[in-house]
């Protein structure tokens, strides 16, 4: 049996959205278009067309309600980076550019071209300057797709007397005060139109809480999308030079070169249900396909003499360079992962999950299953920059894995993983490449 | 005046979602306009007569700070914005503007 344990320390970013005005982009229909009003022409509710741009008076109440028309308006996200180290020597630099497509349907589109790196000999090498060091850029784009949910009506009865409660209880707090923004004599309408914001600007900070507690008791997914959809791929050209030749007292040539594409394919799906608490369970599928190229494992040594030492000059001395021998070859391997856990939906602080994995590589390695437990742990939040809006985050992703795969003499080989990961904050629904 | 209700900040895949209601909102009032949504990649747009109204909205699929802006459409006139956060709960948000002569 096997053990391993990876430490993974990263820095990353996440993927708020660049608070700039949005660039118009080509409007379509609405998902719901008002009926005989449309955007440009859209005649004020309750009002003949011909009193745009004219005083009108306020929609009368009985008026039947209008959905408003939806347009597309694309626009750049913000970058997302992440530097991942291990203690096994691997490392990840990833930088990642989004851009929401603009749609008028139900779900939010995004698309993430991608530069990514990697190392199996530490940072350090993820830049080097010498050529025979520096390591490809691999190229990729990833779409994302969320489906969010759609909650109940506003101003309902039940909200209405939550509000009003919480309301109570702030004006309650600082009855004493005769700067109290709250008073219990206001009217319940003053009382159900205040927000929990202004509760709190007000200096009411048990507001949130108290609010949450009415939350946890609705069915809704609050942070967690319905449906989260990713897919993507990517692609690297690499260099092989070797030498060809069999082994033994002959000449070897060395001037044989080949360049290769390495790409990966993957997938992703997130379905998440309401849960209770304030929590919410998450069904996630994962399938990956990568055809990679691995430079041959056999290697001849070439020396040549390099004089003496000035303190022996009977010595001799020879540089020697290891050269591989053979061409490279390719490696083939799909991956298929499904778990199901619960998460944090209030804050997204917390997720846990259990599940199935398999890998099925092509020749002679052996097919592999396996069941993991990833627990991810929110273990940074700060803000963004002036200019910009939404946190930072930081997952810590901790993930105990045992696979099984079957040798030639039928019996199992055993290996337990232990993975701790820092992860960006779409760590919590990762993207397919991640 | 035709009015277009956009959304910034937040993570990638935050919406909000809500209803347009005259000011002040009564118990049992009904809204003027529904479907009112708003996230990266879409806005919505719809028209009001001048008055004092409220949008009443929820969010969903995202957690963490964002802003909800009412402009005029065609001008880019600023009508109104609101600084939110999933910090202060996901449902009874309110912005409250008013839609000039």
């Amino acid at each position: 049996m096997k053990c391993a344990v990876i430490i993974a320390i990263g820095l990353a970013t996440t993927s708020s959205l660049l608070a700039q005005p949005s660039t118009p982009a080509g409007g379509s229909a609405g998902e719901a278009p008002a009926a005989g009003s449309g955007v440009g022409s859209a005649a004020p509710v309750g009002a003949e067309a011909s009193d745009i741009g004219s005083p009108a008076p306020a929609a009368p109440a009985a008026a039947p309600p209008v959905p408003a028309t939806v347009e597309g308006r694309s626009r750049f996200l913000f970058p997302s980076l992440q530097l991942t180290a291990a203690t096994d020597a691997s490392a990840k630099f990833k930088v990642a550019f989004g851009y929401a497509i603009g749609n008028a349907g139900p779900g939010t589109l995004s698309i993430w071209p991608r530069l990514e790196t990697t190392s199996s000999k530490g940072v350090s090498t993820l830049f080097s300057s010498k050529d025979d060091e520096s390591l490809p850029m691999q190229l990729g784009l990833v779409v994302n797709y969320s489906l969010p949910e759609r909650g109940p009506s506003e101003n309902s009865d039940a909200e209405r007397a939550a509000m009003i409660h919480v309301y109570g209880v702030c004006a309650d707090r600082c009855a004493a005060d005769p700067k109290c923004p709250f008073k219990r004599a206001e009217s319940d309408d003053t009382k159900a139109s205040t927000t929990i914001k202004q509760l709190v600007n007000g200096k009411c900070t048990d507001a949130p809480e108290l609010w949450a507690e009415h939350e946890r008791a609705l069915p809704t997914r609050r942070s967690f999308p319905r449906l989260r959809v990713s897919a993507g791929g990517s692609y690297v050209t690499q260099e092989f030079r070797y030498l060809t030749g069999a082994p033994g007292p002959t000449v070897l040539r060395d001037d044989k070169t080949e360049k290769h594409t390495a790409f990966r394919l993957a997938a992703a799906a997130d379905y998440t249900w309401p849960g209770s608490r304030g929590a919410g369970w998450i069904l996630e599928g994962r399938a990956n396909y990568s055809e990679a190229w691995n430079a041959s494992s056999t290697t001849v040594r070439s020396c040549t003499p390099e004089g003496s030492l000035s303190t022996d000059t009977m010595s001799t001395l020879e540089l020697c360079k290891d050269k591989t021998l053979g061409a490279p070859t390719r490696k083939r391997l799909a991956t298929f992962e499904v778990t199901f856990g619960a998460g944090d939906a209030e804050r997204q602080s917390y997720r846990w999950a259990a599940g199935v994995f398999a890998t099925i590589p092509s020749g002679k390695d052996r097919n592999s299953i396996g069941l993991e437990l990833p627990v991810y742990l929110n273990f940074a939040a700060n803000r963004a920059p002036a200019g910009y809006t939404g946190d930072y985050k930081g997952f810590l992703r901790i993930t105990p894995q045992v696979q099984w795969t079957r040798r030639d003499d039928h019996t199992l080989d055993h290996v337990i993983l232990l993975v701790v990961e820092a992860l960006g904050q779409r760590a919590y629904f990762p993207d397919a490449l991640d | 005046m035709n009015l277009e209700l956009s959304l910034m900040g937040g993570a990638a895949d935050l919406t909000v979602r809500g209803e347009v209601f005259t000011a002040p909102v009564a118990k049992g009032q009904k809204p003027i306009v529904t479907d009112v949504i708003a996230a990266a990649g879409k806005i919505s747009a719809f028209a009001l007569p001048p008055g004092r109204y409220a949008y009443r909205y929820h969010v969903s699929a995202g957690v963490g700070a964002f802003t909800v802006a009412l402009d005029e459409a065609g001008t880019g006139r600023h009508i109104a914005n609101d600084d939110e956060d999933t910090k202060f709960g996901y449902s009874g948000k309110a912005l409250a503007f008013e839609v000039p002569a």
